[in-house]
Formats: structure tokens, sequence, C-alpha cells
């Protein structure tokens, strides 16, 4: 294979083999971050797709390019694909998987062959649920609702179940992983305090992954012991409660939203400050915060489902406690743009994808603000706000910082650097087109227009067109990476250790780093972000 | 620590990584069930709701042999994993022999009282009920839901439980460190163990 | 460390646990059998973790994650049960 070729092979993680069964049994952490990598970057483009039909649908207000049925079916595709076959594994699987071993100064992850059989999970899982979803369809939403999931829906909903359970398998495989990593293999000196804000946050996003998931499983299981035998928990004709579902429904996936977000977070935790060339301001504050958004985002989940029936005094906690979360996010926010003050900043590639996080997860977070207000939640539920407002954080928050990530450890990861005009250039695309397409979505929310609606009244249109056209540039924004970063992996001159001269264990070793990471084990005996200080770069043992 | 990864026997880093590992996974499994028993209260609380009357109709024999059964079993993993700890390894895959088979037998149980249960009507299988006389009253019908539910994944997860104990004593000399391996198969028995402990009074001393 | 006696012990005591509670069903209480069934649960429960599952000299990680489950499980019915008590 002439990519072999191309790649620093001589002492590298590359070098022990290129047979296919060097990747698919392979345990080295590293590894397996590729295994996931391609398939993420596959799933996301067939989500992008999904996505592209359903734009070019909403261009005009009837419902002239598809069928209403086929409209259902495809923004549950989007939905499935994008939740649980991109977004819940993205940073952890692929940024993750490579980088936390690297980080702690370990070997690999404490269980290396379940972190292969979490990918083979995953790969089963996910592709059960897309054959469910390609051959006859799914039109349930990603949501899953009942009584429609359970009652009335005659598409594939129990295989698209049962393939959701098996990929939760593999989260909560790999959360494990994390969880007993973290905690029993840092190298010598890296106490907690001394850990990068990224192990932080995977750590937290690993807790939020065994907590929650095997409450979707459960959930899941329900709906397919309903399909199945007729099993009448969420049903009110035979005593249950379609509540019910949704309570537990979204005990699990409130917590999964900030399963997608805590390691965009701790990425741009890391950018920020090497970019900045100052130390992370209020550590211990960030730090915190990411357990305390793992914490209180268990405890707000009555927020989608404010007009479902629920009591209105269970609402008003679920409201009281959605504001309260603002605050941890706040508090991040604060502490990254302060880092940056009087710092001398410069803008790579990444630190524009990071800076646009920034603005972004704002935006959306503010959003989020209106939409825990339990009385203008009545006017927006269910309209193209709350859309807007999860695809700000979730896209131009998460892709966004998941970009910024494999920019930043690109030349790690494989030993290249790639060009950082065409990076700037995809950056400043994909900020632009982002806002093309979802700002409008604000105003189609707020004006009333509902979601998962194909059809509108002809005044929307004007804000549709833009968001389609907008959609156009996200789309070029996202592709451009595939091409000059496929480039570099064959053409892309040699990437020293540590390109950007940042701190933190990962850049101590070659670039792509051997099979077990470090040629000597190493020995931490300082703070993380020790950027301020020029003639001390980095703790000097670690030169 | 960090150069202690992969198959060194090291006093802490493998053989503790292995235990914390095994507690986080149960504390996951702790929730599943959690959210399961969560299920069944709400149709408990439900007004209108004849929980008690429902319950009548199991085998509170039955249930009770199966509780013994089972905690039997857990006598038996602990023996076993003691007998390991002290290099007597003949003794301690009988013991795992012995967990087994009393597992099997637990289910034993439960499949026959679940035939006994689908013959009377009682259980929503779909294809079956047509062959069965009618369900009794519709109140019934939620209490046995929720049974199916709890029961069933319950014996899924004792199903690989009596997997994984047969798998550990027939490939024990193939085993790098069989007494860690059962150690942390136990954990996972003892768990089931306490799961039904909670089922138990559930489902069948409701009366 | 378990030995045959610790593990015997328990296995009686917990046998004896299970016909207290099949026999207080026989004794009508109301809200109060299910009391006292639960409260033998849990202490079955904590006899088997505590011996069987080593838990009365644990790994500190280990009780934790005792506690988070505990804790996890608090939030999930309080605060679904607050919504079903003041519909």
């Amino acid at each position: 294979m002439t990519i072999a070729a191309d790649l620093p092979e001589r002492g590298s993680y590359f070098a022990p083999g290129w047979r296919l069964r060097d990747w698919l049994l392979t345990t080295d952490h590293k590894r397996i971050a590729w295994l996931y990598m391609s398939a993420l970057l596959t799933f996301f483009f067939i989500g992008g797709a999904a996505a592209t039909l359903i734009r070019i649908e909403l261009f005009s207000p009837s419902g002239d390019f598809m069928t209403d049925d086929t409209y259902n079916r495809m923004f549950t595709l989007h939905g499935v694909v994008m939740v649980w076959f991109f977004l819940i594994p993205s940073i952890p699987a692929t940024l993750g998987n490579f980088l936390l071993p690297l980080m702690l100064g370990a070997k690999d992850l404490a269980f290396p062959r379940l972190n292969l059989a979490s990918w083979y999970v995953f790969m089963a899982g996910a592709l059960i649920t897309l054959w469910a979803m390609l051959v006859g369809g799914l039109d349930t939403g990603w949501t899953f609702y009942t009584p429609l999931s359970t009652m009335f829906t005659t598409d594939n909903t129990s295989i698209a179940a049962i393939g959701v359970f098996i990929i939760g398998f593999s989260t909560i495989m790999t959360g494990i992983n994390f969880i007993v990593t973290t905690h029993k293999l840092r190298a010598p000196g890296q106490t907690w305090f001394r850990l990068p804000i990224f192990v932080w946050t995977l750590y937290a996003t690993s807790l939020v992954m065994v907590l929650a998931t095997p409450v979707l499983a459960a959930t899941l299981l329900l709906i397919v012991a309903d399909r199945v035998f007729g099993i009448g928990i969420f049903d009110p004709a035979q005593g249950g409660d379609p509540l019910l579902f949704q309570h537990l429904f979204w005990f699990y996936s409130h917590p999964a939203v900030y399963i997608m977000i805590l390691p965009g977070m701790g990425v741009v935790s890391e950018i920020l400050p090497c970019f900045s060339r100052r130390p992370l301001f209020g550590y211990k504050f960030v730090a915190y915060s990411s357990m305390g958004i793992a914490l209180l985002g268990f405890m707000v989940w009555g927020h989608h489902m404010f007009v479902s029936g629920q009591s209105t005094y269970a609402g008003v906690i679920f409201s009281f406690l959605s504001f309260c979360i603002a605050v941890p996010s706040a508090i991040k926010v604060f502490n990254w743009t302060l880092t940056m003050r009087k710092g001398s900043v410069t803008f790579e590639t990444s630190m524009i994808y990071s800076l646009g996080f920034l603005g972004l997860f704002v935006f959306g977070g503010l959003a989020g603000l209106f939409l825990a207000a339990l009385a203008e939640d009545v006017h927006l539920t269910d309209t193209y706000f709350v859309i807007a407002h999860f695809h700000y954080i979730m896209v131009g928050g998460m892709v966004t910082a998941f970009l910024a990530g494999v920019h930043f450890w690109w030349p790690k990861m494989t030993g290249r650097m790639y060009s950082e005009t065409w990076g700037r250039i995809a950056a400043v695309t994909s900020f632009l087109g982002f806002n093309l397409t979802f700002f409008p979505q604000f105003i189609l929310g707020f004006n009333g227009m509902p979601r998962r609606y194909h059809t509108y009244p002809d005044e929307f249109q004007v804000w549709n067109v833009l968001s389609s056209a907008g959609a156009v540039v996200l789309a070029l924004g996202y592709l451009m990476p595939l091409f000059y970063l496929g480039y570099s992996l064959f053409k892309g001159p040699r990437a020293p250790d540590n390109p950007w001269d940042a701190t933190g264990l990962e850049w101590q070793t070659s670039s792509p780093p051997p099979k077990d990471n470090f040629r000597t084990p190493p020995v931490v005996t300082g703070p993380p972000y020790q950027y301020e200080l020029p003639e001390i770069d980095r703790p000097a043992d670690q030169r | 620590m960090s150069v202690e990864t992969q198959g060194e026997p090291l006093p802490t880093g493998l053989k503790a990584s292995g235990e914390l590992g095994v507690f986080v996974f149960l504390v996951s499994e702790g929730l599943l069930f959690g959210a399961l028993i969560l299920g069944y209260t709400v149709m408990r609380l439900s007004p209108g709701a004849d929980f008690a009357g429902a319950s009548k109709e199991l085998s509170l024999l039955l249930g009770t042999l199966n509780t013994c059964v089972l905690l039997t079993s857990s006598l038996a993993a602990a023996l076993a994993t003691m007998w390991a700890d002290g290099k007597r390894d003949g003794y301690a895959r009988i013991a795992i022999l012995v967990t087994a088979a009393l597992g099997l037998v637990f289910l034993s149980i439960k499949s026959y009282e679940w035939f006994d249960e689908a013959q009377k009507g009682l259980l929503p299988f779909r294809d079956v009920s047509d062959r069965y006389p009618k369900a009794s009253p519709q109140e019934h019908r939620e209490f046995f839901d929720a049974y199916l539910v709890l029961t069933g994944t319950h014996g899924l997860h004792l199903i690989s439980g009596i997997g994984l104990m047969l798998g550990i004593t027939v490939f024990w000399k193939r085993l790098v460190h069989p007494a860690h391996t059962l150690k942390m198969a136990a954990l996972y028995w003892h768990f089931i163990d306490v799961i039904w402990v909670f089922l138990f009074p559930l489902l069948y001393l409701v009366r | 460390m378990i030995t045959i006696r610790s593990a015997v012990l328990t296995y009686i005591g917990l046998i004896v646990l299970v016909l207290l509670t099949v026999g207080s069903i026989f004794i009508p209480l109301g809200v109060g059998n299910s009391l006292i069934n639960l409260a033998i649960a849990v202490a079955k429960a904590a006899l088997i973790g505590a011996v069987f599952m080593h838990l009365r000299k644990p790994l500190p990680l280990a009780a934790m994650s005792i506690f988070v489950l505990l804790f996890w499980l608090c939030l999930m019915y309080g605060f679904t049960l607050s919504d079903y008590a003041t519909r």
C-alpha cells in the first residue's frame, strides 16, 4: 500500500504493519482511534447527505421533492446518524482514544482489548441501525416518541432500536475504559490537578456515559418489548403512561448532549492557551465546572417536556435547574476569554476553529436560556428555534471543536503538517456557512415555523432559502479538510515533535509516537499550561 | 505506574484496574435495572392499578425456592474465590460448576413459571395468547408486563453469568490470572443476586 | 478475605432474612409490609455486598462507585416521581 511508504515509519506506531489484520486486530489505542475516525467521518457525511436533502426540500414551501413519509425518514436518519453514529463517540473515541494515554504518560488504556471490542460493537450496532433506516426506513424521529414508535408506525423501529441499544454498549465500554485509565494509569507526579483539562472533560464525559446510557438501554428495551410482546407500559389504554417514555428517554438524552459537548470544551481548553501563549485562566474552576456540568446535566431533563403534560411544579424545578446549568458553562467561557487577555494571539487553523467555538457556543447557550424559561418555551417548543439552538451548540460548538482538535493534533497523529492556508480558508468558510445556515432558523422559530414539517407558509420562504444557501457554503467548508488533510498524508512536510510549541506530555514524544507512546516513561513535576514563562517553556525534565 | 499496562501482575495497576472496571460496569447495570424498576414503580403507584391482585397469581413457593437457589449459588461463588485465592484450584473449579449449575436450576424453575403463566394467559405473548385462554382482568396485564420485562432482563443477565462461569472453569488452565478473572466474574454474579433480592419482594410479596 | 466461616454465616443470615420476609406478608400491615420487605431486601443486599463482594474493606473507589449509583438512582426516582406526585 502506497500510504505506508509515505508515513514516518521507523519506530512509529505505524511501523508494526499495514496488513488488514494489523488494523482490525490491533489493541493499540492509536490505531483504534483511526478505526473510529474512518467510521465516524463516513457516518458524518451520510448524516450530512441527509441534511442536504432536507435543505433542498425546504428550499420551497410546498412538499414537492419528498413525500411526507420520506421527509420523516430523512430527518430521522439525519438525527440518528448525527447523534449516535457521530457526535456521541466523536471526540472521545477518536481524539480521546489517541490522546488520553499520551496525556497521562501511559502506554495504553487500562483495557486495550475492551477498546477494540468497543469499536466492533459500535460498528455492529451502527450497521444494523443504518440498514434498518435505509432499507424500509424509520420515521419516528431520533427521539422514538411513543405512541408513534410503539403502536402506530409500521417502520423498522424494533431493529433500529436494537441497533442503537448495541451502540450504547460501545459507549459504556469506552466510558469504563477511560474512567479506570484516568484513575489508575497516570504517570508518576501526574496528580489530578496537573492533568490537562482535556483529561478532566473526558473523565466527566465518561462518568455521564456510564450513568446515562444504561437508562437509554432500558428505554429501548421497553420499546422493543412493547412492539414484540405488546407490553403496555407506555399505553394509557393498558394503564401505562406515554410520559414515562419521555422521562426515561430524556433522563439519558439530556446528559447525552453533555457527552457531546464536554470533550469539545476540553479540546478548546488545550488550544486557546497554546495560541495565546498564556496559561489557562482559572484552571481549577474549569476543572470543577466540567464536573459540575456532568452532575447538573442529570437534573434538567424535564425541560424537554414542559408542554407534554408533565406537572407544572416539576416543570418549575426543571426550569430553575436549567438556568443553573448555564453557570458552569459561563464560568468556562469567562476563563477561556481571560486566558487570551494580554496574550500574544496567533491565528492558526485550530485557533480559528476554537474562537469560532467560543462565539457560537455562547450564542447557542444563550438561546438555551430562552428555552429554559417555562412560559417562553410554550411558544418556542418544537419550532425551529429549538433546532437553531441545538445546532449552534452541536455543530457550531461540537463539530467545530472536533475539527479544531483534529487540526491541532494532526501533526502528532500522522507526523505530517497540513497546509495552514487551506486550513484557515476552510475554517472561515465553515464559520460563515454555519451562521448563514442556522441564524435564519432562529427567526423562523420565533415566528412560529414548526420543526419536522416539510411544508410551510410562503412568508417563511426567504429565511429557508437563506438557510439552504448557507448549507451549501457549510458543506463546502466541511469538505475542504478531506482534501488538504488527505493530501498532507502523502505530500505534507514531516512534522516535528512539537510544531505548536505546546505543553503537555503528548508533545514530549515523537510525531507520530512510537507504539508504546514514550521511549522512556515520563515523570511530571509541574502544572500544565506553563506558557507564560519564556525561559522555562515546559518542565525541565520533559525537554 | 505508567509502565504496567499490559499483562504484568503488579500489586496495583492491572488487578486494581480490573476490579474498579467491574464496579464501574456494575454501576451502569444498576442504572439499567433501576430504570426498569422505575417503570414498575410508576405503574404500581398509578391509581386504579390492581397490583396486589395480580401478584397473587405468582407462585410464592417457587419464587422463594428460586431466591434460596440463587443465594446458595452466591455462596458457592464466594467459596470458589476463596479457594482460588488459596491456590486450591480443584475445589475452586468445582465450586464454580456448582454456581453455574444452581444458576441453571434457577432458570429452569423460572422457565417453568413462565410456561405455567403463559398457559393461564397471563403473559403478553402475542403469538401465544391465541392458543391459550384470554388474559384475566386488564389490571393484571400491567403487572405481568412489568414482571416479564424485569424477570426477562434478569434472566438474560443470569445466562451471561452462567456462560462466564462455565467459560472460566473450563478454560481455567488457559487464563493468565484465573483467580483474578474469577473474582471479577464473581462480583458480577453477586450483583445479579442482589438484583433478584430486590425483584423478589417487588414482584412476589406485594399481595 | 472471605473465610468459610464468614461465608456460611452470611449465607445462613440471608436465608433467615428470606424466611422472615416471606413470613411477614402473612401479617397484614398495609404499607408497612412493603416497607419491611424493602428494608429486608436492603439488608440482604448489604450482606451480600459487604461479605461476598468485599465491600467491608473496599477499595475507596469501589465504595465511591456504590455511593454514586445510589445517589443517581435517587436523582432519577426523585425527579420522575415528583412529576407523578404533583400532576
